[in-house]
């Protein structure tokens, strides 16, 4: 694969490197974008649209980390396992699969 | 432990990353159903060459009846809560009423929708995406309320968000073949890491828990986990790659993608 890298020297200010964008992008997965001083939500999203090797290691990453989200021995706790499958069954038996749609159009106002 | 039995795909490396290929992703059908909270990756509309969670018998979705389909549902995604669980963790930061919201919230989309999820896709990967845009949605309605702060801050954050949601769309080869080695591979690779790195991968991709947590459960400095983490993930990275290219699943071209 080739590399299309942002190098220093063409950069306008405002402008990050792969190196901090793909820093970020850790955080970014992990929903801790927040606690990043140095670069900003606009920065990254700017940077990763157009660059192919960080948006390839975005999707890296996530599905690195859906892979090991099941991998280290947690276990969705009953109750919830439960309480899912309960409103599921329910859906079913009420037939409403397609309320949703109605309920974007009130939300989306 | 192990929650998904994988089965051994091969992966077509011709499926890779089209170079900045992504404008027009923006704005079309996929922007647009990212707004009722399901997004549809635009991946499921090319053959998939890797059969992750859809082990089931084919299924005809014109004859399937709803109770067929709920019981599909109940043998094919509801064995995904876990690690949808821990996903839901990092979006709650640490609340875990809302964690548990989110994932059941996810489910009921996922479920409403399902005859849209084409079968032998990556089932995984779609309903993460489902909980990703429901957190967005959860969002965007709390930046309506009149006590919002920080505005403008959140709008950007919020569109940035949704930018990089739809990334992943058209997966890289080596993407397509962490989403689709074995088990065994992904636990190999954890083995190989040292105890700090391991145990900071666990408390973060594992179980959700986030830094600030980490960092309070292992007694290091908020910057030592997120180095560590980044650290851990590139290694994992590396070592799966090499097992990718030991399986088949990536040619030599792109197991070579160099590290940042
Ligand atoms: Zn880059």
């Amino acid at each position: 694969m080739m590399r299309e890298e942002f190098s220093a020297a063409d950069m306008p200010s405002g402008v990050i490197r792969c190196s901090e964008a793909q820093g970020a992008l850790h955080a970014y997965v992990d929903g801790e974008f927040g606690l990043l001083a140095n670069v900003t939500a606009t920065q990254l999203s700017v940077h990763v649209l157009a660059c192919s090797p960080c948006a390839a290691f975005l999707g890296q990453l996530k599905a690195l980390q859906q892979r090991l989200a099941c991998s280290c021995g947690c276990e969705a706790p009953a109750e919830l396992r439960t309480r899912v499958i309960t409103r599921i069954t329910q859906m079913h038996v009420n037939g409403d699969m397609f309320a949703y749609l109605d309920e974007v159009r009130v939300e989306d106002f | 432990m192990l929650c998904i039995p994988d089965n051994s795909p091969v992966i077509d490396t011709q499926l890779s990353w089209p170079a900045l290929g992504l404008g027009p992703m923006i704005g079309t059908d996929d922007a647009e159903s990212l707004k009722d909270g399901v997004a549809l990756p635009a991946v499921i509309d090319q053959p998939s060459p890797h059969n992750l969670t859809g082990t089931g018998p084919t299924v005809d979705l014109d004859t399937e009846t709803p109770a067929e389909r709920l019981a599909r549902f109940e043998r094919e995604a509801v064995p995904l809560m876990s690690g949808l669980l821990a996903h839901a963790r990092k979006r709650a930061n640490g609340d875990e009423y809302l964690a548990f919201d989110l994932v059941q919230m996810t489910y009921e989309k996922a479920y409403r929708h399902f005859a849209q999820y084409r079968p032998g896709t990556n089932l995984r990967a779609w309903l993460h995406r489902i909980l990703d845009n429901t957190h967005n949605n959860i969002y965007r309605s709390q930046r309506r309320q009149p006590a919002a702060i920080s505005v403008d801050g959140l709008m950007a954050d919020q569109e940035s968000d949704a930018a990089l949601a739809l990334l992943g769309d058209f997966p890289s080869a080596e993407q397509m073949a962490l989403e689709s080695l074995p088990d065994d591979d992904i636990q190999t690779a954890l083995a190989a890491l040292s105890e700090d790195f391991r145990k900071v991968v666990e408390l973060a991709d594992g179980q959700g828990y986030a830094y600030k947590e980490i960092a309070e459960m292992l007694d290091i400095p908020l910057g030592t986990v997120m180095s560590r983490l980044s650290r851990a993930r590139n290694k994992l990275r590396e070592s799966l790659r090499d097992a990718a290219f030991e399986r088949g699943y990536l040619d030599a071209a792109s197991a070579q993608v160099s590290q940042p």
